[in-house]
């Protein structure tokens, strides 16, 4: 029960089982990109305002720089690079791309993550609907009209199946 | 300048099974130990250097305090369900005005954040504490020394402050049901200020009267002044005027902008809960 130094955590990362020795201090967001090589999760603000970080635990958005790696022992975690199926895009980045959302791009992982969930709750989204999910998002390209304009069609194009 | 990147402070970690363990632990270490929850808030406070706990408890292993349920006519939200699990909770479906003061939160932080988090870290601008104020909420806590109810009121201090003593975990969040007949409303511009009011009316007499505030404020609190204007009378413009001059006193003269946009939202939020009251 006690961890003073590291210990050892079981999480599966986009589908493989990783088995990792973490300190009590290491954020999730650092587990994944120097850890794990999975470079798609960005630092933005590191305070929870840009949700650039934002990855899904166990299918629930969180935001990894503010995730102890110790507290997701157990978990499922999807990051950005675990969205594609066998090289196919998912339909969200398909639309992304398709409608010139992503400018700079490094706020994009996030959103996308976002979007899955926010997808996933309520597929039929209005367009407030839509910015309203995006506030805790912040695009410094300004790039926000391409991202709702590509959300709105992604939830056009999964409703289809 | 502070790096947001990583964590420098070095701390144990502690991942409890149950309430008891937890309490222990505080208990030993409750000074020097921080409880950690959704990390929203706590996460932020130790990277820019504002706390710097040598423990860390973290209750999310524990399931008794994700439940939310009903005893009699109260809602018991245990303290690590999340705004999310609120929002979707059957049990809170009647508690629109608390659901209301959640929506406006960021789709990742409704996830993390927790009730239990959102009281013990007492911001002023804190969603779910006017409406929690308003609607005579009490907290359970419990320590090695016992358990005991505090009315929310009690609970803030000062900004950031809790009565709390430092070997306490709040464990509970009882939330009474409206009075049947009762008019409630809850109002916010963006984070400056929050509104939230309870009515109960007899034709045209204000029998009963909560208002609560939070934001541009030192902690969230009931506007005692503004009830008391409005309690027992007949409810017209000029006593919502006066409630709204004695709510506006709470914040700081120098906030002129705040004041204003406060006076509109109080009138609205007021007005709101009188009609919606039978």
């Amino acid at each position: 029960m006690i961890f003073v130094n590291e210990r050892k955590i079981k999480v599966r990362v986009n589908g493989k089982d990783c088995e990792l020795s973490v300190k009590p201090n290491e954020l999730l967001l650092n587990v994944l990109r120097d850890k794990l090589g999975l470079l798609g999760t960005k630092y933005g603000c590191g305070t929870g305002d840009c949700g650039a970080c934002t990855v899904l635990i166990n299918n629930e958005p969180r935001l990894s720089c503010l995730t102890l790696a110790a507290t997701v022992d157990g978990a499922e975690i999807t990051t950005i690079e675990g969205m594609a199926t066998n090289g196919e895009l998912h339909p969200i980045q398909e639309a992304f791309v398709k409608h010139g959302a992503i400018q700079c791009g490094f706020c994009i992982p996030g959103i996308i993550m976002m979007a899955k969930s926010f997808l996933d709750e309520n597929p039929h989204p209005t367009d407030e609907e839509i910015k309203e999910s995006l506030k805790g998002h912040l695009c410094r390209c300004t790039g926000y009209i391409n991202i709702i304009k590509a959300i709105k069609a992604a939830s056009l194009e999964m409703a289809k199946g | 300048m502070v790096n947001t990147r990583i964590l420098t402070s070095e701390f144990e970690y502690f991942e409890p099974k149950t309430v008891k363990e937890a309490v222990s632990l505080l208990a030993k270490y409750g000074k020097d130990a921080k409880v950690l929850a959704g990390g929203s808030n706590l996460l932020v406070d130790m990277k820019i250097g504002k706390v710097d706990p040598k423990y860390i408890i973290y209750i999310g292993k524990i399931p008794e305090l994700r439940t939310i349920s009903k005893i009699g006519t109260d809602v018991v939200v245990g303290a690590n369900a999340s705004f999310f699990d609120m929002m979707r909770s059957q049990e809170l479906k009647d508690c629109s005005i608390l659901l209301e003061a959640l929506k406006s939160i960021q789709i990742e932080i409704k996830r993390m954040g927790t009730i239990g988090g959102n009281i013990c870290n007492a911001a002023p601008t804190a969603s779910a504490a006017p409406p929690l104020l308003v609607l005579n909420a009490r907290v359970k806590v419990v320590s090695e020394r016992g358990s005991r109810m505090i009315p929310i009121e009690e609970v803030y201090t000062g900004n950031r402050k809790t009565s709390l003593a430092p070997d306490e975990l709040l464990t509970e969040v009882h939330i009474p049901a409206l009075n049947s007949g009762y008019g409630a409303a809850f109002g916010e511009i963006k984070r400056k200020i929050k509104f939230a009011a309870v009515i109960g009316r007899q034709e045209n007499i204000c029998k009963y009267c909560r208002i609560s505030i939070g934001g541009a404020v030192e902690k969230s609190k009931r506007v005692k002044k503004a009830e008391s204007i409005l309690e027992g009378k007949s409810f017209n413009e000029s006593a919502v005027e006066a409630a709204c001059a004695a709510a506006i006193e709470e914040i700081d003269p120098d906030n002129w902008y705040v004041r204003e946009i406060a006076k509109d939202l109080f009138r609205k939020v007021v007005q709101k809960a009188w009609e919606r009251a039978r």
